[in-house]
């Protein structure tokens, strides 16, 4: 057998020692038998080492070994040895044989590893495969440390080496979490300790490795092990980002800062050279992650004045840059450190700009502080607190100014309190009215129907879903085998890309669309969204995940496709772009209708829509008479109700008249009970029976108990309001857990919820009171956007919104920090009158709390702001009693000092 | 760049006695005379060295940040800034790795004490000690620049220099191309002034791109909002000008210029200097890929004005278009589209301040921007292929495979029945079809 096959063998069996042992006694005729082999099977070893990835973990592994042992011995170079060692394939960390790996590659000499190292340093590694480049130091360390050679200079080393360290970390973090776990009884299984392979060289030059358990090791002792671990670190520091991963879930044994001060007391860290390197490194613009590991290695290198007191300006240029975590480092050395007025005005401007409050009354602290002036000299004082006067803390200006004119500086005249805006005549102020836009209406062409699917696609208007049928009917009264040909030749065959009422009417276009298709989604659809709670085992998930207005729009669509060449127009067509159909727009669509009559969900589609209507105006339909299409089981409800007498059930003209006497679409009524907010049943003016289509959960309400969970991906606002424009608290309460401070998806569709025309309840306000407390700042400004449409539409409660914004500060889901800052807008955006209810209740009831919730100071002088503007005779006052009580006090908390000055903010003569 | 386009030393920042003398190394550079290898730009002292080291660095963080990312963490190694001399100012120029931020550092003559400003365009090294060095400049400090060092720091005997290639990017081309003709719409949108500009830029987040929202003005001043509104600025990516932190303790005023496109300008005035970063629509959108440019750059009218005026410009710091069309013969309307066309070749420049044009001609062929844009490929080959074709009363325009789009007239602006059209409605430039069909207007016209 040759030394190939001999090879082939053993590595396919993954016996890497065995692969070890004939490369290490090749004699030159083996060698070249062993590379011809190399040459004809390096593919098969590559692609077998990552086929057996997720089969079994040791098999990897040894595999991936043969695998490098063959390329770090065969390669006709160590560049292709680098590139052909399979660095970047997953689960080749090589533990069991990496000791053999390293101590081949340690065989091929010094100049050859340094080409190896070089090489591999200088691959690329991007995305997920940046954690892989952990390898290139894992086996480059030993090799590193054992040559004496210098550090690789491509940027993969340090990058590497950094997220050597990281995965071991995260692997003790781990590890220690899974045995806590365990201990706390929440994890029915103890997991196998994980372990990993430490490899060096001894002192007489062999390679030496020992397998240790994760949860034991600590960075220190990792560190110790690297015979570079300064000029590693000093890579790694100058790498942008590389000791990001640092400041994640650092756990104990892992914190660089104890372990760099660690390594310094036993010098094998240079202090000077880590501060010199972290300093250099702070000026770049790194993450804020690796900004705090920066912060961490100057702690671990214990800076003081000296290190700094020559470089200034360094260091106020990274005041302004840098994060909390290395600000908070520099700060009181820089203050040491300023020498002249002009650099501590040039302090006081990037401190006082900054939105760190600690460092703010550090500063006013030093700068008031007995004894100041002799400190930093008075001119400096002065220079540095002529800024604070102005702050919008109030504690700070306050005692700032205090101090100014104790030194006889002039400060300016006295604002009633700082940052007090005055009257700025907010409270009148005029909200810009929300115009109304008509109905785009395409022509029903080629052309018109290529927009009408392009717009359908954004899936960003309500009224598009309606559009695009509106053109299918239109041309389909026209040219229905037309149509049926050009949508066949012009839509793409079903894709994700494209909503579902196109992807429908390819599928009526090509046949796959038919009444007993229809029929059986219907039966699904009817109870699936019948309004009850349906068990998991029975649900169909291409239905039941559908939210039920979108339900009913795939029958309306379903319908109306069927039903395509039978009338010329429909009933539901909106005309305007809220999704809103006037009484006008009926009339005539009813005035057209023909013999065949309309579709039974179009109809009702039609009265969801529907604008409200006068009961006088109801004559002008009169001489009109519309038969409803109905499925067989729906004309046989109808033929029931004809022969009792009415013809309501077959009529379409006097359904109407019997909907607008019965007072239109009922307003919905919502309340809260204790498993939250309930949404009353919507009881039609017309017998359900005449609707058998229409499942029944659309008109249910809402009960949190029945409800299913919602999907936001299935959400358009074509599929929800678009369907129920009158209704939007239906939508709005369907969605609310989606509204709540945990939810991750953005309320995208709080925009549609307010561009609506019906009666904006309960439901709508909390939405709107939640998102304007929610922890993303664009999901609040939204809220601040759809709240002042709803204010300038004069839909928005004032009474509603306070009852939702007290209950949510009572179940401790209103964050008062970000709430103040969401609400300042709106009140900027001309809604203080309608706002201020709301926020003066709040205020009143947040100070009135044994232990005051976090962010009050911020609502307090959010407030006080604006409480110039509040007109005398307004209700409530301008100075709600709790805040008044809680100015009243001694305390000295922030808050306190903040209802003090919101007391002197309200307008001259103006009784709390 | 163009080929072979070098640094023959790297840019320093040395101490000379009590004085610094920070000597920025160029490459192949664009002059009156023509192409120039290193050329000396500049060689004088700085009014005040604090303000220009931190500016300088704020145009180097541009370069050397990816603001659209899962961090800041993948960058470019380094890219150079653009240098423009313009006898009475220096440009300096750079664009994000992910291009949707371009930053210009103009430093005018009152920064300036002393020293004679050339004409003419080149790249600057800026390396990482070069970075720490300027970070550590103070109020103190005098300092001489030197822009082009006549090769003389080459020739000390203890060092040896590493000749390092010039990268430039197509994306900064495309970029140099697409921001002028974006500045050039934008109006001016609100200001502020003094210590409220360096709390305005703490306000907004660290890690980037950060949220987007627009800046409107409203009852009780300006306010954020996620709709534009009448006088509204779009702030794309609230963390994409953080590189103005730099500045913000030096910083007098911010004026904030604003777009129909969404695209937005952030001009912060510094003694003797001004900043000026700006932003693409969407923090996820380079400014390559705007396509503001390519109706200019459609039309062969413009170009053969272009090329007429390109003559007279001589890296003037403000062009004026009467001026050139009394200089060249030609009606204002021919300037006006020339000029136009210049900026979308990437060979001028747009000053919010001033509101002019300035020359600035890149030592490489632009000629690309136009032939590489996607868009405008495609159009030229929907023509060539008789794709487009008279449609009623506008025209139907064939694709590939087989579906057709429409563009019609309706209103002052084409209309498109495409995907594109429907998502973008114009705002990033006509789609390939809208300009297909001008591209056959013209033809025929």
């Amino acid at each position: 057998m040759s030394v190939g096959d001999e090879l082939g063998r053993a590595a396919r069996r993954g016996d890497f020692q065995a692969v070890d042992d004939l490369l290490g006694g090749l004699d030159p005729a083996g060698l070249k038998d062993a590379r011809a082999w190399y040459r004809a099977a390096r593919v098969e070893l590559a692609r077998r080492a990552d086929a057996s990835w997720g089969r079994d973990e040791s098999e990897t592994r040894s595999l991936h070994a043969c695998r490098q042992l063959a390329a770090v011995a065969l390669a006709p170079g160590p560049q292709k040895a680098a590139a052909w060692f399979g660095l970047k394939s997953y689960a080749a960390w090589g533990e069991s044989g990496r000791a053999v790996v390293v101590a081949r590659m340690a065989a091929r000499g010094r100049d050859w590893c340094a080409a190896f190292l070089e090489a591999a340093s200088r691959q690329r590694f991007t995305g997920d495969s940046e954690s892989e480049s952990a390898r290139l130091a894992l086996f480059g360390a030993p090799l590193l440390g054992h040559f004496r050679l210098p550090l690789p200079t491509g940027s993969v080393y340090a990058q590497g080496w950094a997220q050597h360290h990281r995965r071991l970390m995260t692997m003790s973090w781990w590890q220690r979490e899974l045995d806590r776990r365990y201990a706390e009884g929440t994890a029915k299984r103890r997991q196998p300790p994980t372990s990993t392979t430490l490899v060096w060289f001894d002192d007489v030059g062999r390679v030496q490795s020992r397998k240790v358990l994760v949860a034991d090791l600590t960075l220190v002792e990792v560190l110790r092990l690297d015979p570079l671990v300064a000029e590693s670190l000093s890579a790694a520091t100058a790498a942008p980002g590389a000791l990001g991963s640092f400041s994640a879930n650092p756990a104990d044994g892992w914190r660089l800062e104890e372990a760099v001060r660690t390594l310094v007391s036993e010098g094998r860290l240079d202090r000077t050279r880590v501060i010199d390197d972290t300093l250099e490194a702070l000026t770049r613009q790194d993450t804020p992650g690796t900004q705090k590991a920066l912060a961490a290695l100057l702690l671990g290198a214990d800076l003081d004045v000296e290190d700094v007191r020559d470089r200034v300006p360094l260091l106020q240029g990274l005041m302004a840059t840098t994060q909390g975590a290395v600000t908070a480092v520099l700060f009181p050395l820089v203050l040491e450190c300023v020498a002249h007025e002009s650099d501590m005005a040039e302090l006081a401007v990037t401190v006082f700009a900054r939105k760190e409050k600690r460092l703010k009354s550090e500063l006013v602290r030093a700068l008031s502080a007995k004894g100041s002036g002799a400190r930093f000299g008075r001119d400096s004082v002065v220079a540095g607190l002529l800024p604070a006067v102005d702050l919008d803390d109030e504690s700070l200006a306050a005692r700032a100014r205090r101090t100014l004119e104790s030194l006889g500086a002039d400060v300016g005249a006295p604002a009633v309190a700082a940052g007090a805006a005055g009257d700025r005549g907010l409270w009148q102020a005029h909200l810009a009215p929300v115009g109304v836009e008509p109905f785009e209406l395409i022509e029903p062409t080629p052309a018109g129907l290529a927009a009408a699917v392009s717009a359908a696609a954004v899936r960003s208007r309500v009224a598009d879903d309606a559009r695009f049928l509106d053109v299918l009917v239109r041309w389909a009264w026209e040219d229905r085998d037309g149509l049926r040909r050009h949508l066949v030749r012009a839509v793409e065959p079903h894709a994700w890309s494209q909503p579902l009422v196109v992807n429908l009417a390819r599928e009526w276009a090509t046949g796959a669309l038919t009444s007993s298709s229809h029929a059986r989604e219907r039966a699904k659809i009817g109870f699936l969204h019948s309004g009850e709670r349906i068990p998991r085992a029975m649900e169909d998930w291409s239905y039941s995940s559908l939210p039920t207005t979108a339900a009913f729009a795939r029958l309306h669509v379903g319908e109306t496709l069927l039903g395509l060449g039978t009338v010329p127009c429909l009933l539901s067509t909106p005309t305007d772009e809220r999704g809103v159909l006037a009484f006008d727009g009926l009339r005539a669509a009813l005035a057209a209708q023909g013999a065949a009559g309309c579709g039974e969900l179009d109809l009702f589609q039609a009265l969801l829509r529907l604008e409200p209507v006068d009961p006088g105006w109801l004559r002008e339909l009169d001489g009109l008479s519309v038969p409803i299409r109905g499925t067989r089981a729906g004309g046989a409800l109808r033929s029931l109700l004809r022969r009792r007498g009415g013809s309501a059930g077959t009529n379409a003209v006097d359904v109407v008249r019997q909907w607008v006497e019965g007072g239109g679409l009922p307003r919905l009524e919502a309340e809260y009970r204790e498993d939250g907010l309930h949404l009353r049943p919507g009881v039609p003016p017309v017998p359900g029976a005449v609707f058998p289509a229409v499942p029944r959960g659309l008109t249910a309400g809402h009960d949190p108990a029945r409800e299913r969970d919602t999907y936001p991906w299935n959400i358009t606002p074509a599929n929800s309001v678009g369907v129920v424009p009158q209704w939007p608290d239906v939508v709005a309460a369907k969605t609310l857990p989606l509204f709540d401070q945990a939810s991750k998806e953005p309320p995208r569709w709080l925009p549609w919820l307010v561009s609506t025309a019906g009666h904006a309840g309960l439901p709508l306000h909390h939405a709107l009171a939640a998102t304007l407390s929610h922890e993303d700042e664009s999901s609040r400004l939204q809220a601040v956007d759809a709240s002042l449409v709803l204010m300038a539409q004069g839909r928005f409660g004032p009474a509603l919104f306070e009852q939702v914004c007290l209950r949510l500060l009572d179940g401790g889901s209103l964050r008062l920090a970000r709430t103040a800052s969401a609400w300042e807008q709106v009140i900027l955006g001309g809604g203080l009158s309608l706002l201020w209810p709301a926020l003066a209740s709040v205020a009143d009831r947040a100070c009135g709390l044994d232990r005051k919730p976090a962010g009050l100071a911020d609502l307090l002088a959010m407030a006080r702001r604006y409480a110039a503007s509040v007109p005398a005779g307004a209700t409530p006052g301008s100075v709600p009693g709790g805040v008044a009580r809680l100015a009243g006090t001694k305390g000295g908390s922030k808050a306190a000092v903040e209802a003090r000055a919101w007391v002197r903010a309200r307008p001259v003569g103006v009784a709390t | 760049m163009s080929a072979g386009a070098a640094y023959l030393a790297a840019s320093s920042l040395r101490a000379d006695g009590t004085d610094t003398l920070l000597a920025l190394e160029t490459a192949l550079g664009a002059t009156p005379v023509g192409l120039v290898e290193r050329p000396q730009f500049f060689s004088g002292m700085l009014a005040r060295p604090e303000v220009a080291a931190a500016a300088l660095l704020a145009v180097a963080d541009v370069a050397g940040s990816r603001y659209f990312d899962a961090g800041l963490t993948r960058r470019l190694a380094s890219l150079d800034p653009v240098v423009t001399a313009s006898g009475d100012r220096l440009r300096f120029e750079s664009f994000s790795a992910c291009n949707g931020v371009h930053a210009r550092l103009d430093l005018l003559g009152e920064g300036i004490d002393s020293g004679e400003i050339a004409h003419g365009t080149t790249n600057v090294d800026i390396n990482q000690p070069l970075r720490t060095a300027l970070a550590s400049v103070g109020r103190t400090a005098l300092m001489h620049l030197d822009v082009g060092t006549d090769g003389l720091s080459v020739a000390t005997p203890d060092e040896v220099h590493e000749e390092r290639r010039v990268e430039m990017p197509d994306r900064w081309v495309r970029g140099f191309a697409e921001t002028p003709v974006l500045a050039a719409r934008m109006t001016p949108r609100a200001e502020l002034a003094g210590p409220a500009v360096a709390r305005f830029l703490a306000g907004l987040p660290r890690a980037a791109p950060g949220p987007s929202y627009h800046l409107v003005p409203g009852p009780g001043g300006l306010r954020q909002s996620m709709r534009p509104g009448p006088g509204s600025v779009h702030l794309a990516g609230a963390a994409r000008l953080s590189a103005a932190r730099r500045v913000a303790r030096f910083a007098t005023r911010l004026t904030v210029f604003g777009g129909e496109d969404g695209a937005s300008g952030w001009v912060f005035g510094l003694p003797g200097a001004r900043l000026t970063l700006l932003l693409s629509p969407e923090p996820y959108r380079g400014f390559s890929g705007e396509g503001s440019l390519l109706e200019a750059l459609g039309s062969e009218r413009a170009e053969s004005s272009a090329s007429r005026l390109l003559e007279f410009l001589a890296w003037e710091p403000v062009i004026d278009h009467a001026a050139l069309a009394e200089l060249t013969g030609m009606a204002r309307p021919g300037v006006d589209q020339g000029v136009a066309f210049l900026a979308a070749s990437g060979k001028v420049g747009f000053d919010l301040t001033e509101g002019t044009w300035f020359h600035r001609e890149l030592p490489l062929d632009t000629g690309r921007v136009e032939r590489d844009n996607p868009r405008l490929r495609a159009a030229r080959a929907l023509v060539r292929d008789g794709a487009v074709t008279p449609d009623g009363n506008g025209w139907a325009v064939a694709a590939v495979d087989g579906h057709r789009q429409w563009v019609t007239h309706e209103g002052a602006e084409p209309q498109c029945t495409c995907l594109w059209w429907a998502k973008y409605r114009g705002s990033r430039g006509p789609c390939k079809h809208v300009l297909a069909v001008s591209l056959r207007e013209e033809n025929l016209g």
